[in-house]
């Protein structure tokens, strides 16, 4: 509103409290997270030598390697499942619904209730004497329940997939709303197809939407501990499982905290190595 | 328009997906038997009645409103000044701050929740509802900059400079321009930041000390099958308030974009 | 004339960063005169309207309203009101509240406040709307609320910033004549800001014509058609026919030259144009120009040439005309009286001129 200089110094005393309260709650635990890293528990105290030990025992434990990959791969095919299935009803809500903020709204509707809740109803239904087996018992599908639903990757990745649904579809459908239909129509003009149309113009035009939608997703489910704690069972298991249980019942801060650094550092290469494949990939296709 | 599409049933199937395994929980609330299963033996609001007697679930429930009306205030009030700043002021490192700010809603849960309580015991804040509200205003954050953010994006500048021109100060125009045409926009981010904290469970999990939320208080109760109908009865009321509490601030967010000429079309 | 200057503005600058927004510039309005600040977009108008008002800080310089000093008084004290090329209209007030929202806390009564609110309403032609919601309105009502909400202040000076540009061409057309009429029957000074040369020409008293941080030239609009200061100026207003001419000898009131196609003539002397150079350039606007299929006569200067493209736009039409020894074809427009387009592309045709059409456009600038 009045000459540069006292409009950036407005700007950075309003974003002041929010961009410090956030930076300092990041950088403040990481930081401490790194000395605690380096200590190592003894029986009731925190030895406070500084030694690379939790590393070696990270690095050389076959179960925390085990369970690492694992959520790594989890959270990939939860992404890639929950991505896929998104993706036409983003396309459907941007380019062909008639009520778009209806269907966006009921797409998120679901996504406010509480996390907690919703996994807590796929262990109901996905149990041995759960809602899906006895349903099917008692039309005949099934003369015994099956055991395979419940307490498993699968049940993992169904439960995930269906929690990060809304996460999915908005950043797509973001990227569908801004293209220029008139681009469309161009496509059409010059001879493409419907299915060549969407090949060369409409996808490419949204890998931003996908690359954000799949880091979205990927991220916070790989450190997810809710999911596999409840549906799980012990062939489900992840990563959060084992550090909540240094905080918790093992009492092992130090590698605790190895391990939350390790399990964000793999996130973080996983995503780097994602995104340039992904928009490498963007470039080839037109 | 003759016959749906292909894409529109999908659309309609997805939804079905999206809803059906919630919708479970409230189904099995009037379950008169303790095993959630079908058939479904008889219709009954015993569940339902038996929460009332309960005092630690009461305890918890009261802990979790407090703490969520905490941390929406505080979240929406840094938010207010962050999303104004992004929205109407240039500045240097401008970019970095909004990414920053965004930052709590990629972190892993737990990685949060680990890193908050080695910080909060580090600098001596024993974990309680002091430290869950500290770990949900974080949390809620973003929400509350991207609602408030798109609150101001609808706001045309010159209204201001228009309530100056006819003689109002810096005060009377907040009072009498902004924060009429924000307030929606205000409400709308309370109500999601407050959904935000009384629904999280992993970050009140850690940060639990004698005192404890609801979701944390619904997680000692899945382990004990007897204690399920009344899991299902507590489970679905919660579903119930959440959802309200959204579509009254969808309700708020709308109004706010309508207020403005033509908003968003 | 001094103690009659509403506004003067002294050797105003602004910039922003190394970015010069509005660069030195001198100006006095007139007490109730309609006012144009007109040029291209991003010359700097909006930003020297905005200084006026009080919303930048001029970098450097000085301005005075009714001969007090605004260094240091903020908008909300300034005996200007303006109206904003959004309108601004607060959408969660009512008309009448709109309008009403300048008085209010100033210890007004409220039936005084209701009267002239009344009286505003009235003024604009919105007379009984108070209870109007804001977003409600058309765009030329809420153009008129935003005229009421600043006028009822009875500021000293209204400032407009593209006040028309949101409306469309019918609608525009009308409300510049209100506008126009409004300002006559209340004697206040309206500066406005368009990027529009009809809309300055046909409203305003004056016209001050800006180019990249530049005042220009300050003129009634006759004289900035007929004698524009330079070649810029030229193009922006109107349609002109640039050529290069040779001045042969300097008199006192005119100049004698000769030009590629229609050899020698005196023209008049241009007072606002920088003297100097054997090197000029003049302009002929197309409406000034006789075309006919034989030589007319009684025209102080002739030329023959073939007609390349014809445009006809209904009240009149433009024929352009290709002539040996010029580079663009010339346009000539004439009224469409009879309803027919005389000449076709390829017909020869003559074009003729008198002296006094010819303009003296000052130094050649492509030539320098």
């Amino acid at each position: 509103m009045v000459n540069f200089k006292s409009e950036a110094s407005r700007g950075i005393a309003l974003s002041g409290p929010a961009t410090l309260y956030v930076g300092l709650l990041v950088a403040a635990p990481l930081a401490i997270l790194v000395a605690y890293s380096l200590w190592t528990q003894t029986y009731v105290s925190v030895d406070r030598t500084v030694t690379l030990a939790n590393y070696r025992e990270a690095f050389t434990d076959p179960l925390v390697r085990y369970l690492m990959i694992r959520s790594v791969l989890i959270a990939g095919a939860v992404t890639l499942f929950t991505v896929a299935l998104a993706y036409p009803i983003a396309y459907f809500i941007a380019l062909k619904a008639r009520r778009k903020t209806l269907w966006l709204l009921l797409i998120t509707i679901p996504f406010w209730s509480s996390y907690l809740l919703r996994v807590f109803a796929w262990k109901l239904i996905l149990g041995f004497n759960g809602v899906l087996n006895s349903a099917l018992l008692s039309i005949g599908v099934i003369d015994t329940p099956l055991t395979f639903l419940l307490y498993n990757e699968f049940a993992v990745v169904l439960t995930l997939a269906h929690a990060w649904a809304p996460f999915a579809i908005l950043p797509i459908y973001v990227s569908l709303q801004k293209i220029d239909l008139s681009l469309l129509e161009a496509a059409t003009d010059l001879g493409n197809s419907a299915v060549q149309r969407f090949l060369r113009v409409t996808l490419p035009l949204t890998i931003p939407g996908i690359i954000a939608a799949c880091l979205i997703i990927f991220i916070p489910t790989v450190g997810d501990y809710v999911t596999p704690s409840l549906v799980g069972g012990s062939d489900g298991k992840m990563i959060a499982n084992l550090i909540q249980v240094q905080f918790g019942a093992a009492n092992n801060w130090p590698l605790g905290a190895t391990l939350s650094l390790l399990a964000m550092m793999s996130v973080g290469f996983v995503a780097i190595v994602f995104v340039l494949a992904a928009s490498g990939l963007g470039r080839r296709i037109r | 328009m003759t016959r749906p599409s292909g894409l529109a049933i999908y659309a309609i199937a997805y939804l079905v997906f999206l809803y059906l395994p919630v919708l479970f929980l409230p189904l099995f609330s009037f379950n008169d038997g303790t095993i959630v299963a079908f058939p479904i033996k008889g219709w009954t609001l015993e569940w339902y009645r038996q929460l009332g007697g309960q005092d630690a679930l009461i305890g918890a429930l009261m802990n979790s409103v407090i703490v969520g009306l905490l941390a929406a205030t505080l979240a929406t009030s840094m938010g207010l000044f962050a999303a104004r700043a992004y929205v109407r002021y240039r500045f240097r490192g401008k970019k970095a701050s909004e990414g920053l700010v965004m930052l709590p809603l990629v972190i892993p849960g737990i990685i949060v929740a680990s890193s908050m309580l080695v910080l909060f015991i580090s600098i001596g804040i024993k974990p309680s509802l002091t430290a869950i509200t500290l770990g949900h205003t974080f949390l809620a954050l973003p929400f509350a900059v991207s609602i408030l953010k798109s609150a101001f994006d609808d706001f045309d500048p010159s209204l201001e400079e228009a309530a100056y021109d006819l003689g109002s100060g810096v005060v009377e125009t907040f009072r009498r321009v902004t924060l009429p045409i924000v307030a929606p926009g205000i409400v709308a981010s309370l109500l999601v930041t407050f959904t935000v904290s009384f629904d999280e469970f992993v970050l009140a999990f850690f940060l639990s000390g004698s005192e404890t939320t609801l979701p944390v208080y619904i997680w000692s109760q899945i382990r004990f099958p007897a204690k399920l109908p009344n899991t299902l009865a507590l489970g679905s009321l919660l579903l119930l308030a959440s959802v309200a509490l959204l579509v009254v601030a969808e309700f708020f967010r709308r109004r706010s974009a309508k207020s403005t000429f033509g908003g968003s079309k | 004339m001094t103690e009659q200057n509403i506004i003067q503005l002294r050797q105003i600058e602004k910039r922003f960063g190394k970015v010069v927004a509005v660069s030195k510039f001198d100006l006095d309005l007139r007490a109730g005169e309609f006012f144009s600040l007109l040029g291209p977009s991003g010359c700097g108008k909006t930003t020297a309207l905005r200084m006026i008002a009080g919303f930048q800080e001029p970098t450097s310089g000085k301005i005075i309203i009714d001969g007090q000093d605004m260094d240091g008084i903020p908008a909300n004290q300034r005996p200007t009101n303006m109206v904003f090329q959004s309108y601004a209209i607060f959408p969660h007030l009512n008309v009448g509240n709109n309008v009403a929202y300048g008085l209010r806390g100033k210890g007004i009564s409220k039936a005084e406040i209701d009267t002239r609110v009344a009286q505003a309403l009235e003024m604009v032609e919105l007379g009984g709307l108070q209870s109007r919601g804001a977003t409600e309105l058309s765009g030329g009502q809420r153009q008129r609320v935003a005229l009421a909400r600043s006028l009822i202040m009875r500021p000293k000076v209204l400032l407009l910033d593209e006040p028309l540009s949101a409306l469309d061409k019918k609608l525009r057309e009308q409300m510049q004549f209100e506008l126009r009429h409004l300002q006559q029957e209340l004697g206040i000074t309206f500066v406005m800001v368009t990027h529009d040369q009809y809309e300055a020409m046909t409203m305003s008293d004056r016209i001050g014509v800006m180019f990249e941080g530049r005042l220009v030239q300050v003129d009634a609009p006759p004289t900035l058609y007929a004698k524009p200061c330079n070649n810029e100026v030229a193009s922006f207003i109107g349609e002109m026919n640039f050529f290069p001419a040779e001045v042969k000898a300097e008199h006192a009131e005119s100049l004698t030259i000769t030009t590629p196609c229609f050899g020698t003539m005196e023209i008049e002397r241009n007072p606002n144009v920088a003297t100097g150079g054997r090197a000029i350039e003049v302009g002929i606007r197309p409406e000034q120009l006789e075309i006919s299929a034989l030589e007319p006569e009684g025209y102080d200067a002739t030329t023959q040439g073939t007609v390349r493209n014809v445009a006809f736009y209904g009240e009149n039409v433009h024929y352009h005309v290709e002539v040996d020894g010029v580079k663009k074809p010339i346009a000539a427009s004439v009224p469409n009286y009879f309803h027919t387009v005389d000449y076709r592309q390829g017909d020869t045709v003559w074009l003729g001129v008198q002296s006094a059409s010819v303009i003296d456009l000052g130094q050649d600038q492509s030539k320098s």
